[in-house]
């Protein structure tokens, strides 16, 4: 057989180094695609691999589906594990904050789509992604969407198994996080997309609470605060205590917030913020709205999404 | 909505169906190498001794021995995983590392009791069950956290990193449900409930046997239930698939409308659901048939292979013991002759 793994790629320049990895960009020699190789330092931990890597590698060997990221290869080297993965330049953070890019609808409907059909996977697969954020939708030079980071996705939990609330980036964290649920569902990740939907409208992070206590706040002061009548059972929740109460935001509010939305996108937005995870919309429902179904324009295609104008 | 991918599509597209499943041969096969792998690190050991050793001396384990001993130790995998009290997930996947690692290593290769210590530590981790090495350790005798991390990176290559294993569990508390709505004005829901909890229990022999790697959890799970109670779910199977009451064949003709003609539809119809009946009970048997011929050696007969994967492992302990009888002859060793005193 030809190279042996470490001889299949090549590694060019270090672009990071987080508490279990390092990544660096390189090529597939054979045939000079750009990859991005993670490399997990394995000896250093005391209870053997990270769970975050462990996780990581689990679900992205399963994961096929072009808005998610792809793992080209696993090897190791000098006792080191690598993931060999798509080399992806940008992500949606960098984009939503770069100035000179203007945004049109169809844009935003666009990275919308492509998120919804990459989780719609993730949740076909039972996998839930449990971070999902602006940070973690790296883009394709042909501006396809990919989710990535799966350190913190799971399994759906068998049905009487405990789950940690401790999930998702604060700002992106549903109701039921925040009051330390410890059973809850793929409806995670959908309000998570519904604040990158108003984020992506908005071009300011929706609801950004300074700590755990202030999220709860800044959630419902925007949102309402849920209560028994809309969300039975929910004062039974460990951090459902000592809340204002707010009222649910009218239509005409909201339209005064998101001035450029449609109907249909309020609806979509509003069906992914259900304070009640029951109500929730899934991706099916999601996907099948008018948003994207009935009402124009179509989505920009992904080649023809703006770009960084700034290279790092 | 013609393009949606398939519940068994996405089945296909899984690790376990694409890495580790396998027909009958394959599997033979791959167990024939394996075992000539480890007879020839065997060889290479003895050659490194030949001047102290006769190269025949040494007797090495059998593909037969190799599975019992494996069982074996999964069994032990079981035990100790309810000593942790640890879930059920937890406790299957390791019992599935282990038996994937001894479909590419040989038990010549590394001894299973080691082996067995970190897929459990291992698969705990991988179920979101975490527990720290120190721990784990301290709760397991002769073992330190090194002993039982220095095997981890060997296991994740074995396994090709490959992790998420699908169990029958989930699907087993599907048909449970079903079963109660599809027979709910025949049975009582507790005797179903006793159905599912024995079919459960059973779940655990068919993770030792082969059917794992030639039928997909579903079917599993149904063969379970089926081995616990025939008539019962033979009944299930017929109500689902067979549309002998005549309001069944009018429902699917409504549903079906548009996509056949309507005159020669129930014949074909009819003809459909019987052969896929009968293909689902047929595999369903099969499947069965595997899960009740997996080994189930006696503690007797695992103590006699391991003596063997012992010397395997380490061909000098033939010259220790050697050097041990030596010493029992002149009587200098003072164990040997407080057992001997002890004895008389």
């Amino acid at each position: 057989m030809g190279l042996s793994a470490i001889n299949k790629y090549s590694k060019a320049k270090k672009v990071g180094e987080g508490t279990y990895a390092v990544v660096f960009l390189g090529k597939q020699v054979q045939t000079g695609r750009d990859i991005a190789i993670k490399e997990i330092k394995t000896g250093q931990f005391k209870d053997g691999l990270d769970m975050s890597a462990i996780r990581e590698v689990k679900y992205l060997q399963e994961l096929m589906h072009i808005n998610v990221i792809e793992l080209v290869d696993v090897f190791s080297a000098e006792g080191n594990l690598n993931l060999v993965l798509e080399f992806l330049p940008a992500d949606l953070e960098m984009i939503i904050k770069d100035r000179e890019i203007l945004f049109s609808p169809a844009d935003v409907k666009s990275w919308l789509l492509m998120t919804l059909r990459g989780v719609h996977h993730c949740h076909r697969n039972f996998i839930l992604h449990r971070d999902l954020k602006p940070n973690n939708l790296l883009l394709a030079p042909d501006g396809q969407l990919k989710i990535a980071d799966f350190g913190l996705a799971r399994s759906l939990g068998a049905p009487n198994e405990d789950l940690t609330s401790n999930v998702v980036t604060r700002w992106y964290r549903a109701p039921e996080l925040l009051f330390g649920a410890k059973h809850y569902t793929e409806a995670v990740d959908l309000w998570a997309i519904g604040i990158i939907f108003a984020e992506l409208m908005l071009r300011v992070p929706y609801l950004p609470g300074s700590d755990d206590l202030n999220q709860i706040d800044v959630t419902f002061q925007a949102l309402g605060t849920p209560t028994e009548d809309n969300w039975p059972n929910v004062s039974s929740l460990p951090g459902y205590n000592d809340l204002k109460i707010y009222p649910e935001p009218s239509r005409q509010e909201l339209r005064k917030r998101f001035i450029a939305a449609t109907e249909s996108a309020l609806d979509l937005m509003s069906g992914l913020l259900q304070l009640n995870p029951a109500k929730r919309w899934d991706t099916e429902q999601a996907l099948l709205s008018n948003y994207f179904g009935k009402e124009l324009p179509v989505p920009t295609k992904p080649e023809n999404l703006p770009k960084l104008t700034k290279k790092e | 909505m013609s393009q949606r991918v398939t519940f068994d599509e996405l089945y296909r597209r899984s690790t376990q169906y694409r890495k580790w499943s396998f027909t009958k041969e394959e599997l033979l096969n791959k167990r024939i190498q394996i075992n000539s792998k480890g007879c020839a690190k065997v060889d290479e050991r003895l050659n490194q001794l030949k001047d102290q050793i006769e190269p025949n001396s040494i007797e090495k384990v059998t593909i037969d021995e190799e599975l019992k001993l494996i069982s074996f130790h999964s069994r032990r995998i079981g035990m100790l995983a309810k000593h942790f009290n640890m879930p059920s997930q937890v406790r299957a996947t390791a019992i599935s590392f282990l038996r994937k690692f001894y479909l590419v290593n040989s038990v010549m290769e590394y001894h299973p009791k080691l082996v067995l210590l970190t897929c459990l530590f291992l698969a705990a981790k991988s179920e979101n069950y975490f527990i720290s090495i120190n721990s784990f350790s301290k709760r397991i005798p002769k073992t330190t956290p090194e002993s039982i991390l220095s095997l981890e990176f060997e296991i994740l290559q074995s396994l090709e990193f490959t992790l998420l294993t699908h169990h029958p569990f989930r699907p087993l508390y599907g048909f449970f449900f079903d079963l109660q709505d599809v027979l709910k004005d025949e049975m009582k829901p507790n005797e179903l409930g006793k159905i599912y909890d024995d079919a459960r229990k059973l779940i655990d022999e068919a993770l030792i046997s082969d059917a794992v790697y030639h039928f997909t959890p579903p079917q599993i799970a149904l063969a379970c239930l089926k081995e616990i109670n025939n008539d019962i779910i033979l009944k299930y199977l017929s109500k689902k698939f067979k549309p002998n009451k005549l309001d069944t064949v009018k429902e699917k003709d409504e549903e079906d409308d548009d996509e056949q003609n309507e005159t020669i539809k129930p014949t074909i119809e009819n003809e459909l659901t019987q052969s896929m009946y009968e293909k689902i009970v047929a595999t369903v048997e099969e499947c069965q048939k595997f899960i009740r011929n997996g080994e189930n050696p006696t503690k007797e007969q695992a103590t006699e292979i391991d003596r063997k994967v012992q010397y395997c492992l380490n061909p000098s302990l033939i010259l220790k013991r050697k050097r041990e009888n030596t010493t029992d002859i002149n009587g200098d060793s003072n164990g040997i002759k407080k057992q001997k005193t002890d004895s008389i």
